[in-house]
């Protein structure tokens, strides 16, 4: 089709080719469009997840904690620590005992960016909206410091928006409207796009880990009463009301992973015994398998679908990769002891059963299902958040020399073979 | 038109935006139907554009336009929507039939209308972008640098780059 046009004659076969749309509605009507919103979302578009899976949480709690805390020397990543007795989960429902949700008082305003906002935390709709929890700068002390930015280009711009009064550790949102953010034994919920946040306690119980995906929000939440225990709550998203859907025994569960009626999460003795627990019913009955036999602990868990879903164990001094194909039932070893000097730490996540990237001293990307990894970023520690989409993801990178606080945020609009940090303003 | 500032003296804000918001509406959607090709597609991408302007409202720096900034944002959510597991797994509706085309010699060029308009879902988000606001909304070079947040220069150069891969060429030097 080599020709030379004039530009009215291109103009005029571009608008051919394209044709016009053939619309059914009329013009604007905000109230029509939020009703109509859900549609979008049925689509996946809004329900992806973005999930920063436990060592991240473990990560960002101690992070936002010495970045609170003068002095304070925090482990980054902890791996599930010891445990008493051995409880299954019981898988029974039950009412929680004293959640309570009150309107949160004080909100920090929406003000501007100022120099140096370190981010935390990062969670995502789509492409080009997330948001980013961070401090103000390194230096700054308090939950004053804490900002939540958004963004709706890609982190091209951002805007502060307001912020719960509280020590925040972690955020998630769930589509535009729903988001959660949460700290040692609260969580706000925000069902207006973050302009006002509600706050829920858990009667002195400790929120170790949120995630969330398509109606509901999940939590771990931690009885810190001697000996402690665990249960899983969930709220509906779209409202506040918490319930507990399943005990978890006196066994730290982590890796919470949601996905349609699946969720998962690890557990460990701290023996070398680690576990599994996969549910197909929204939480409510959990089968247990094996998984990362003598190892320290599970790093990472990370569901793809329903059926696949990648793991990595630590292993000591180095740690392997796994994969289940059929929904966590079973895991089978894909790199054993991986030799490249990487940590037992790593975290993985993948956006096929294929393909996934691998996150240590060095951000590594497998296409072939973990037999292989190239070495894609050096230079730092790294976490691997997520992914939102099968191209679209996040990871934080850490001075190498003293893991506290992440000193970048890292994407990739490539499934993980090119990454560019985050600008902030 | 400062709409940050048209929005906040309002007294009935939301009305004030649907007010702002309808005479580029229609533009939206037919951006986003150049960019998906789909118009029950291309209206929930627009309205969920104007959702998303409509909760970010407050936190707009002044002096902000609102049919670039608007524009911009139909552009994220179309590309969300081919990014979309949903679209890669199959579930990308059937393209619409296009109309006749509109040229006065119209019927010799069938075939290679048909022929662009592979060719244009082909294109890379940005490449289709900057093909659909200049060729398909007939926006100007400037508008297309502050819809995709380029220079001018970089808005032609891409729109030349574009144009080349849809084996396209133009008479008018300096059209591009």
């Amino acid at each position: 089709m080599k020709e030379r046009l004039t530009p009215d004659a291109l103009r005029a076969r571009v608008r051919a080719a394209i044709g016009e749309p053939d619309l059914t509605g009329g013009g604007f009507d905000l109230d029509a469009a939020r009703a109509r919103k859900r549609r979008w979302y049925d689509l996946g578009l809004g329900a992806a997840p973005a999930p920063v899976r436990v060592s991240l949480v473990v990560a960002l709690a101690g992070a936002v904690a010495a970045v609170l805390t003068v002095g304070t020397v925090l482990q980054l990543r902890s791996l599930p620590k010891p445990a008493g007795s051995a409880t299954g989960p019981a898988g029974t429902s039950q009412t929680t005992p004293s959640p309570s949700a009150q309107p949160t008082s004080g909100l920090v305003p929406l003000g501007p960016v100022v120099d140096g906002f370190v981010p935390l935390d990062v969670t995502a709709v789509s492409a080009s909206e997330w948001w980013v929890l961070g401090s103000d700068s390194a230096g700054c002390m308090g939950t004053d410091c804490t900002r939540i930015l958004h963004t709706l280009d890609g982190g091209q711009t951002f805007t502060s928006i307001p912020t719960p009064s509280g020590a925040v550790t972690g955020l998630r949102f769930l589509n535009p409207e729903d988001g959660w953010a949460y700290g040692a034994t609260t969580v706000w919920s925000t069902h207006d796009g973050g302009a006002a946040w509600n706050a829920t306690s858990f009667g002195g119980m400790t929120v170790d880990e949120l995630e969330t995906y398509g109606a509901y929000v999940y939590a771990i939440v931690e009885d810190t009463t001697t000996p402690a225990t665990w249960s899983l709550e969930r709220s509906p998203a779209a409202s506040d009301g918490w319930q507990v859907v399943s005990s978890l025994g006196a066994q730290q569960p982590g890796n919470l992973n949601v996905h349609g009626d699946g969720v998962w999460m690890s557990q460990s003795n701290g023996q070398g015994v680690n576990v599994v627990l996969a549910s197909a019913d929204d939480g409510a009955h959990f089968a247990q398998s094996s998984i990362c036999p003598g190892a320290s602990g599970v790093a990472s868990l990370y569901d793809v679908s329903s059926e696949d879903l990648w793991a990595t164990c630590a292993m000591g001094t180095s740690e392997d990769v796994l994969r289940s194909v059929d929904g966590g039932a079973t895991f089978t070893e894909v790199q054993t002891s991986t030799s490249s000097g990487e940590p037992d730490w790593g975290t993985i996540a993948a956006t096929s059963a294929s393909d996934a990237v691998l996150a240590g001293t060095s951000l590594r990307l497998t296409v072939d299902g973990g037999q292989n990894f190239q070495q894609v970023l050096n230079g730092y520690d790294w976490d691997i958040v997520g992914f939102t989409t099968a191209e679209d993801g996040f990871a934080f990178s850490y001075p190498s020399s003293s893991r506290g606080t992440p000193n970048g945020l890292w994407r990739t609009d490539d499934a993980g073979a090119q990454w560019n940090e985050v600008q902030f303003p | 038109m400062d709409f940050a500032a048209a929005l906040s003296g309002a007294e009935d804000e939301a009305a004030a935006f649907e007010a702002r918001l309808q005479p580029v509406y229609s533009e939206a959607i037919r951006l986003a139907f150049g960019m998906l090709r789909n118009s029950a597609l291309a209206e929930d991408a627009a309205q969920e554009a104007a959702l998303r302007a409509w909760r970010s409202r407050r936190n707009l720096r002044e002096g902000t336009d609102l049919r670039p900034w608007l524009l911009a944002i139909v552009a994220n959510c179309c590309r969300d929507v081919r990014r979309s597991s949903w679209w890669r797994l199959g579930g990308s509706p059937t393209p619409e039939g296009a109309a006749e085309p509109a040229a006065p010699n119209a019927s010799e060029h069938r075939e290679e209308i048909y022929d662009l308009r592979n060719a244009l879902q082909r294109l890379g988000h940005r490449d289709r972008l900057v093909i659909v606001l200049r060729y398909y909304l007939d926006l100007s070079h400037e508008d297309v640098a502050a819809i995709t947040g380029q220079s001018e220069t970089a808005v032609r150069a891409r729109a030349s780059r574009a144009l080349r891969r849809l084996r396209l060429d133009l008479a008018a030097e300096d059209d591009v």
